[in-house]
């Protein structure tokens, strides 16, 4: 057997699939940083969370990932995409660019990634599960209601978050995310 | 419900099934502390691209392939097994991917018992329970045509059977991208020999719960998808139905022993060269309709399994048997363009059959010469008995 035939094969990269997702992490991080000032769920999500709660999300091994964070003023923070250095409370990572990618384009929902076991935890569990409803918070703002009932669990009903305040904040949520943070 | 006196079960594979199932191995690996497999293939699914799907599925990860050897034939051979044996050893591989079915998993199961045990003497390991020590991480990717010999815990090697708890792959992946790709006839092939493995459950004396879940689950599959899986080859909702089904009649027929159709159906592929699929096929109503005539037992959940809960429940105690019976040979019949439905059909020598009936009796102890001619021979003209 020639055995040069069956050469060791190096993992190629899926750039467009890590632009996508770097990208859409960038605007949910800078999203969550701005609806924590703009709602009030989101705010009391992070307040239940305590000081110096900060957490990252990430596809495994190599990103990217997003870090949000409450800094010492008690502020909620995105704090970058480079995990390295910073204390870290709750890492949520993604087990591949692929599940990633089936959750930033919204065919599968993060609850029903978490199902799947496309997720791994590593730090406190109702944490994460806080840090869950925060994104689908933050994913009915950012997106239109037929994307975003596909991405969250359950879309809120008009008594829950009335279509006036939805629009309200999600004008003033992009305006942060845009600009100031 | 009966309640089980005593029972073993044993399954060492964890299953990933379903959409983007193969991206989850690399972190699977890495519980392994596993970075770099050796990936085997059959010739048959090289030419489907599959290759390409699955190096593509670990873009994005620190998994190296070791060497991806994809031109493994239908037949597993030593010589074949210790030069892929070698290969792994010269790239410094840590755990194996087998992609495919048939003869590719048994030469899998080969490179892992000389490369774990560092030896060279495959036949050294030949028989039952022979290795003494577990092996590196097996993962078996299946196809929508396995049998499901490929789940369980043996292997055939030029004609020798290997078989312990080791054998056993480590991590089953179904993913759609690979079940897709096979020719309808082979799908209603191994179907019927995954489907004779969990019907023959049902006609084992010995009760045991954890098998009977696994081999209602795989008979519902089946009778759901397989017409679906076969009319259109890109059903992938369908196909992947089907590997599941294969995989988990593999693992109930691994927890349990034998029946007449299975070893009736393997004798008479061994004498006339037909595949198994088409001779259970052929075979499995007959078995069933003489295990009737013979008063054997055969449990009434069957038809829970084939007809759902609702003909069940309809049906009165004593006619449940008759009644799966009946259905299983219009299931049979529903396939006739694919699936001969007597050996006349196939023109099969008549001599064969007592060739096949020695050869049963000689590897099944329970079945008596005699028996398994009256069901041959039924089965050869399609009478019922």
């Amino acid at each position: 057997m020639n055995y040069n035939v069956y050469p060791e094969i190096k993992p190629g990269k899926k750039f467009f699939k890590r632009i996508y997702i770097s990208i859409m992490m960038w605007v949910v991080g800078r999203g969550i940083q701005a609806a924590a000032r703009v709602d009030k769920v989101v705010k009391a999500e992070f307040l239940k969370l305590g000081d110096d709660f900060s957490f990252s999300l990430g596809v495994v091994p190599d990103g990217p990932f997003m870090i949000v964070g409450t800094n010492k003023k008690g502020k909620v923070k995105y704090m970058g995409w480079n995990p390295e250095g910073k204390q870290i409370s709750l890492k949520l990572c993604i087990k591949n660019i692929e599940a990633a990618f089936l959750v930033f384009s919204f065919q599968e929902s993060t609850a029903i990634a978490f199902a799947h076991n496309r997720f791994i935890v590593d730090g406190d569990l109702p944490a994460s599960l806080s840090i869950v409803k925060v994104l689908d918070r933050v994913e009915i703002y950012l997106l239109p209601k037929f994307f975003a009932s596909m991405a969250v669990k359950r879309y809120p009903k008009w008594s829950e978050l009335p279509p006036l305040r939805k629009y309200i904040g999600r004008v003033l949520i992009y305006l942060r995310v845009f600009t100031i943070g | 419900m009966h309640i089980a006196a005593y029972y073993e079960f044993f399954i060492q594979a964890k299953i990933i099934s379903g959409n983007k199932a193969m991206e989850q191995l690399p972190v699977e690996l890495d519980s392994y502390n596993s970075r770099k497999p050796f990936a085997i293939m059959s010739k048959k699914i090289a030419k489907s691209a599959s290759g390409k799907k699955f190096i593509k599925a670990l873009y994005d990860s620190n998994v190296i392939i070791g060497a991806m050897y994809d031109n493994v034939p239908d037949y597993a051979s030593i010589s074949m097994i210790k030069e892929l044996a070698v290969l792994f050893r010269n790239r410094g591989c840590d755990s194996i991917i087998v992609i495919g079915d048939g003869a590719v998993m048994d030469v899998g199961r080969g490179v892992n018992i000389l490369v774990s045990q560092k030896d060279d003497d495959l036949l050294k390991y030949a028989g039952k329970n022979i290795l003494k020590k577990s092996l590196k991480p097996l993962i078996y990717i299946p196809t929508s045509t396995s049998t499901g010999y490929e789940s369980s815990n043996l292997a055939i090697i030029e004609a020798r059977e290997f078989s312990s708890d080791f054998l056993y792959p480590d991590i089953i992946c179904i993913d759609p991208r690979i079940t897709v790709k096979n020719c309808s006839q082979c799908v209603a092939e191994s179907a019927m020999v995954a489907l004779t493995h969990s019907i023959e459950i049902f006609a084992v004396p010995v009760i045991n719960p954890v098998t009977d879940s696994y081999a209602l689950a795989s008979i519902q599959y089946i009778y759901e998808n397989l017409e679906k899986a076969v009319k259109r080859s890109g059903n992938k909702e369908a196909r992947l139905a089907i590997a599941n089904a294969e995989v988990m009649a593999g693992i109930a027929f691994s927890n349990s022993t034998a029946g007449m159709a299975h070893s009736l159906g393997v004798a008479m592929a061994d004498s006339t060269g037909l595949s198994q699929g088409v001779c259970m096929g052929i075979l499995l109503p007959y078995c069933l309709e003489f295990m009737l005539y013979k008063k054997n037992t055969i449990r009434d959940i069957l038809l829970f399994a084939i007809a759902g809960h609702d003909v069940y429940s309809e049906t009165p105690e004593d006619e449940r048997i008759q009644k799966s019976f009946n259905m299983l040979h219009r299931f049979h019949q529903n396939f006739k363009k694919l699936l001969p439905q007597t050996f006349e059909q196939v023109n099969v020598p008549e001599y064969k059959m007592t060739e096949a009936a020695l050869r049963a009796a000689g590897s099944n102890k329970k079945l008596m010469i005699d028996d398994c001619l009256i069901v041959l021979e039924h089965a050869y003209h399609g009478k019922p008995i």
